[in-house]
């Protein structure tokens, strides 16, 4: 019975899956049918292989060649994030059912769907950097095609992705030039022997081009560009897959790179800042601008999406901070809120979508008032924002108190002021798209939206109380990073079931449940025993209670250049600087490709003449370096 | 049975003879007579490349290789030709493009002036099978003239049988500088001839170690420059991109998969059997290696900026033949590994892009990019052909050239040439931009647009080319066999034939 869970039957539903949504795309229905049963067979494989504990460290080797052959296994570090990615899928799976349904697309949406989960828990499972990247590139490619699908013009966010996709993949591809460089293997074990017999250039450029390769993917500035554009232009309900799950697989390279293949260890050769490593140090400063540019950046966005993508940019700043912090309280913080951000993100995506699905509006400014008629999808979201904004009673805050503790703890508090203005933008940003979005007044002509369909809720309602329930028993999360942090020879910080230790103060969900519970209680004491208000719409308010002129559907609820007076004066600072500078790099590039079309103009003469340059350039080198004379 | 290779040159050179004969009675059949031709030669090339493999021991220099004679002369005399693995498997390829080329165009249904096409195309293939399994150095010049002179033709044919007028452009340029090319290569045999006395290649490789340095030095030159004409090597290339443009998509696919393969085969036999050893170190090799990269990176920027379909992909091939010849001269096992196994994805991939190509033809002389726009939306079929063909081609998994890129990779970084390594990512980089490019068009536009059909013939034949390629790609192993002979060979660096001398 057991051996129905294990990694060989976990793999075969996702292959079988992906073929058979491929194949069936045309019927979209049932095609969507395939692919949300096998994505929740695979996380019911995936939760029952933790549950028994079962985890093969090499379950399969394929051999390619003689001496050529690519393994995967799982530890529980892996574990942790193959489960976010597998778990999610069917969630979201189910909620593109519907939305889904209707779109005229002609892509196969589910087949490539289940390929990139396929690629991304592949890259979870690999445990050598050639299958890593195979399965990276399928995770790559599936995720481009289906970007446009539903939304245009989507040609910059196709190029600028495909751009920096290529560019962690080149990146992945230097890796393993590096690796044969140093005669290891390129399995995992071989991988990290290179570098610990490497010397210190080898060290440096491993660290440099494997944060690149992975840190793009997890979209750290300045990598970070692709994310708002591909998240913004993806299907509302392959987004939240894309930056809730497949996200991860940079996170979990990172975390790779400098906690498995190099280490604290020898990081720690390389200078100090306190008691935090240089490199360390540098990482969590990256981390820590990651998250401030990218809640500022968050703020002045009017796109509901693309607000939404900026705030994904901004927490995986602070997952970077837990990483570059390291030791036991970083780590555990970095890892726990790769978990909440799967979950919390998720479920921000899920709920914007599903106001999108039923208004059709992108734009915050044109939304509004969303509450009165889809008041389930606001709660939800509502403990989304909680969540990200690490507000208690959410799972958010435990995570983030832990980076925070890290910091603390390694004697780097000037990290601490950074994360805090990124955390003043994080509650700025949240409330414009709760204001915009969900606020205000309803217009007229969506008076008659529904409230989002059943299918769509239920991952909501699913994500929402897992979001919750974490909150009071963060034992149930910390089990599975202290074992993830065992597989990575780190010890986690003290836990039980309703409490999280670390050097400089506890965390107690019980503590947490109470303080809420008395606001609560008084919260609710002050509305019922207070006068009771009366409803007045807002164009009453606006208009004092006349009756306007002309009947027309007027907004007057404060939407449009929400923060116009923080713009004006921090613009400036943050304005799209990386951006642009990608541009220009992009534009130079392309500037000097078309040069080729000088070479070759079609004149036969100039390319004789080429023939006679390029016999003299080899003369002379034969001659110089030839001994031809 | 081993059958004799020289019927891979009696085959094609009698059915391209019978071709016109044949017109003479039935235009319609005569269209048939090199199909069959290619067949032949197929089943010929393939008992070979069986033979090759199976054929024991093979040790450190002694690989296997079949010989053959012509007028009972023993070989110096006379001439031999000779499948090594390498040529052996490099022959099956080309035929397996001939025969993609000629079943594919076999339905047309304009208006028919003769059978020019394949006749010519057969002319083409016999030249370029010489070129690579020839033994003789004079006999690879004459194969070349073969090749070249059928290449004009075959470049000056309009794209469509009822469209008037040639393609002076392309045609002219390519008659003018393989006119070079040739008389070079001419010059660069009489040198070594009169160094060494023979024009056996395996008894020159002996004797080239006495001659003097300059000799072999100006050989040397003449022999990579007019070689490299034809194997598209920057910057000798120039007439290429007029030809992939003006002509029919059948001729740009044997100028990528037959002609300039051939080029760069003979040009890679010349220099390492005869020239490369009697030169000072590696410089040999290294001229090859940094012109081919320099071609890689020049060929894929070029298509990266092209704005007509054809060309892109003229460029993008003159960007693979760069990429295979720098695979070859960085050496070694990963190089040989690299370079056969991204020669095979080329050699798959290709043929399917230029028919796709050119089934989508346009009434203007160029095709602009747009033509692609919605495809998905115009036939699904054509869409899924022409992005797996091109997704092999850039060597997404599984594909052949994945494993050969990943090779390179490994091997550029074993010799720890880190500029080796950055040219490289340069040039995949700006390949996977155009390719890219491409795919974002055919992806479903919001307008409906006209459905296209693609030809029957063309379906058939790009979903086989594209099952086999993904095949390749997902079982590598099934290579494995023929590629180790092809290390053998290389390993060997001078071929020793015996029994030959």
């Amino acid at each position: 019975m057991s051996d129905l869970f294990s990694v060989e039957i976990l793999l075969g539903i996702l292959v079988i899956g992906t073929g058979l949504s491929f194949l069936t795309y045309r019927m979209k229905w049932i095609s969507g049918i395939v692919a949300f049963l096998s994505g929740l067979l695979g996380a019911i494989v995936v939760i029952a292989m933790g549950v028994m504990d079962k985890l093969p460290e090499e379950f399969m080797e394929i051999e390619f060649f003689d001496g050529l052959q690519i393994s995967l296994g799982i530890t529980w570090f892996s574990y942790l994030f193959m489960a976010c990615l597998v778990v999610l899928a069917p969630l979201v799976l189910l909620y593109s059912l519907e939305p889904m349904r209707e779109k005229a697309t002609k892509t196969p949406f589910y087949g490539l769907f289940m390929l990139s989960l396929l690629g991304g828990a592949g890259v979870t499972m690999a445990r050598d950097l050639l299958s890593m990247f195979i399965f990276w590139e399928l995770m790559t490619w599936s995720a481009l095609l289906l970007i446009g699908n539903d939304r245009r013009p989507a040609g910059r966010a196709f190029k600028i992705y495909l751009g920096f996709g290529m560019l962690s993949a080149g990146g992945i591809l230097t890796l393993i030039a590096l690796v044969s460089s140093s005669g290891y293997g390129m399995d995992f074990a071989g991988v990290t022997a290179s570098v610990l017999d490497g010397s210190d250039g080898y060290r440096i450029a491993f660290l440099v081009i494997g944060l690149i390769a992975f840190g793009t993917k997890a979209a750290i500035i300045p990598f970070h560009i692709w994310a708002p554009e591909a998240y913004t232009y993806t299907p509302d309900s392959f987004t939240a897959f894309f930056s809730g799950g497949l996200s991860k697989t940079g996170i979990y390279g990172v975390f790779l790179v400098v906690d498995v293949f190099i280490g604290m260890g020898i990081l720690a050769t390389y200078g100090s800042w306190n008691d935090l490593t240089g490199i360390g140090m540098i990482i969590a400063i990256f981390g820590a601008l990651t998250a401030l540019i990218g809640g500022m950046l968050a703020m002045f966005q009017d796109d509901a999406k693309k607000l939404l993508a900026y705030s994904s940019v901004s927490q995986i700043g602070y997952i970077f901070v837990g990483i570059g912090i390291g030791g036991s309280v970083g780590t555990a913080g970095a890892l726990y809120h790769v978990l909440n951000h799967t979950m919390f993100k998720a479920v921000l995506f899920m709920g914007i979508g599903a106001v999108i699905y039923r208004t059709g509006e992108h734009k915050l400014s044109r939304m509004g008032g969303m509450i009165h008629v889809m008041p389930a999808t606001f709660w939800m979201f509502l403990v989304g924002i909680f969540a990200a904004a690490a507000i208690p009673i959410t799972s958010g805050l435990a995570s983030k108190w832990l980076i925070y503790e890290g910091a603390l703890e390694k004697g780097v508090g000037m990290i601490v002021p950074i994360l805090f203005l990124a955390s003043v933008s994080a509650f700025l940003y949240s409330f414009r798209i709760l204001q915009g979005g969900f606020m205000g007044q309803l217009r007229d002509e969506f008076k008659d939206v529904k409230e989002a369909p059943l299918t769509m809720m239920i991952p909501m309602a699913i994500i929402m109380i897992a979001l919750i329930v974490f909150a009071f028993i963060p034992g149930a999360p910390m089990e599975l990073i202290s074992r993830a942090m065992g597989d990575i020879g780190m010890e986690a910080p003290k836990y039980s079931v309703i409490e999280l230790g670390s050097g400089v103060g506890t965390y107690s969900g019980l503590v947490v449940m109470i303080a809420t519970g008395i606001g609560f209680v008084i919260a609710c004491i002050m509305f019922f025993a207070g006068p009771r208000g009366r409803h007045i719409s807002l164009r009453d308010t606006f208009t004092a209670g006349e009756e306007p002129m002309d009947k027309m559907d007027r907004k007057f609820h404060y939407a449009f250049h929400f923060y116009a007076p923080y713009e004006r004066v921090l613009k400036p600072y943050f304005g799209n600087y990386i951006k642009k500078g990608w541009g220009k790099v992009y534009r130079g590039a392309a500037q000097v490709a078309r040069l080729t079309r000088t070479i070759f103009n079609g004149d036969v003469t100039g390319y004789l003449w080429l023939i006679f340059v390029s016999m003299i350039i080899v003369g002379v080198i034969l001659w110089q370096y030839g001994g031809w004379f | 049975m081993t059958p004799d290779p020289v019927l891979l040159i009696v085959i094609p050179l009698l059915a391209a003879f019978l071709t016109p004969l044949v017109a003479l009675g039935s235009k319609k059949f005569a269209r048939y007579v090199p199909l069959i031709g290619v067949l032949a030669m197929g089943v010929v090339s393939l008992l070979l490349l069986k033979d090759l493999i199976e054929v024991q021991p093979r040790t450190y220099g002694a690989y296997n290789t079949i010989e053959s004679t012509t007028g009972g002369f023993q070989p110096p005399f006379g001439i031999s030709l000779i499948v090594t693995p390498l040529g052996g498997l490099i022959t099956f390829g080309m035929i397996m493009v001939a025969l993609y080329v000629l079943v594919t165009s076999i339905q047309k249904k304009e208006d028919d002036k003769g059978p020019w096409f394949e006749m010519m195309a057969m002319m083409a293939t016999a030249g370029a099978v010489g070129m690579v399994i020839t033994g003789d150095l004079f006999n690879m010049f004459v194969f070349l003239e073969i090749t070249s002179i059928s290449g004009t033709i075959l470049a000056a044919l309009p794209r469509g049988n009822g469209e008037k007028g040639l393609n002076w452009k392309g045609a002219a340029g390519y008659a003018v500088i393989s006119a070079l090319a040739s008389f070079l290569i001419l010059a660069a045999i009489a040198l070594l001839y009169g160094a060494t006395s023979t024009l056996n290649i395996a008894q020159m490789a002996e004797r080239v170690g006495s001659i003097d340095t300059f000799v072999a030095g100006t050989a040397l030159l003449l022999m990579i420059i007019g070689f490299g004409i034809e194997a598209e090597i920057f910057p000798l290339n120039g007439w290429a991109p007029e030809v992939y443009r003006g002509s029919r998509w059948g001729t740009s696919t044997i100028f990528s998969g037959i002609i300039g393969k051939a080029g760069l085969i003979a040009m890679l036999k010349v220099v390492t059997v005869i020239l490369a050893p009697a030169l000072e170190g590696n410089i040999a090799m290294d001229i090859l290696l940094w012109g081919g990269v320099i071609t890689f990176i020049v060929g894929e920027a070029a298509a990266f900026t092209s704005k007509d379909l054809y060309r892109l992909w003229g460029f993008s091939s003159i960007g693979m033949f760069g990429l295979i010849l720098a695979a070859f001269s960085l050496g070694g096992e990963n190089g040989i590994y690299a370079a056969v196994l991204i020669m095979i994805g080329h050699l798959i991939s290709k043929p399917v892009l230029f028919s796709l190509t050119g089934a989508m033809r346009h009434k203007d002389r160029d095709l602009p990019l747009s033509v692609l726009d919605g495809l998905m939306g115009k036939s699904r079929v054509t869409a899924f052909l022409f992005i797996g063909a091109a997704l092999m081609l850039l060597g997404m998994p599984p594909s052949p050239i994945f494993w050969g890129k990943y090779f390179l990779f490994s091997g550029a970084g074993g010799e720890s040439n880190w500029l080796l390594v950055g040219l490289l990512i340069v040039g995949t980089l700006l390949e996977a931009g155009y390719i890219g490019k491409l795919l974002w068009r055919v992806l479903p536009k919001k307008e409906e647009a006209k459905a296209f059909k693609l030809p029957i013939t063309t379906t058939v034949m790009a979903l086989i080319a594209v099952a086999l390629g993904v095949l390749l790609g997902a079982v590598p192993g099934l290579l494995q066999d023929i590629i180790d002979l092809v290390v053998l060979e290389f390993g060997g660096a001078i071929i020793i034939l015996a029994g030959v001398i």
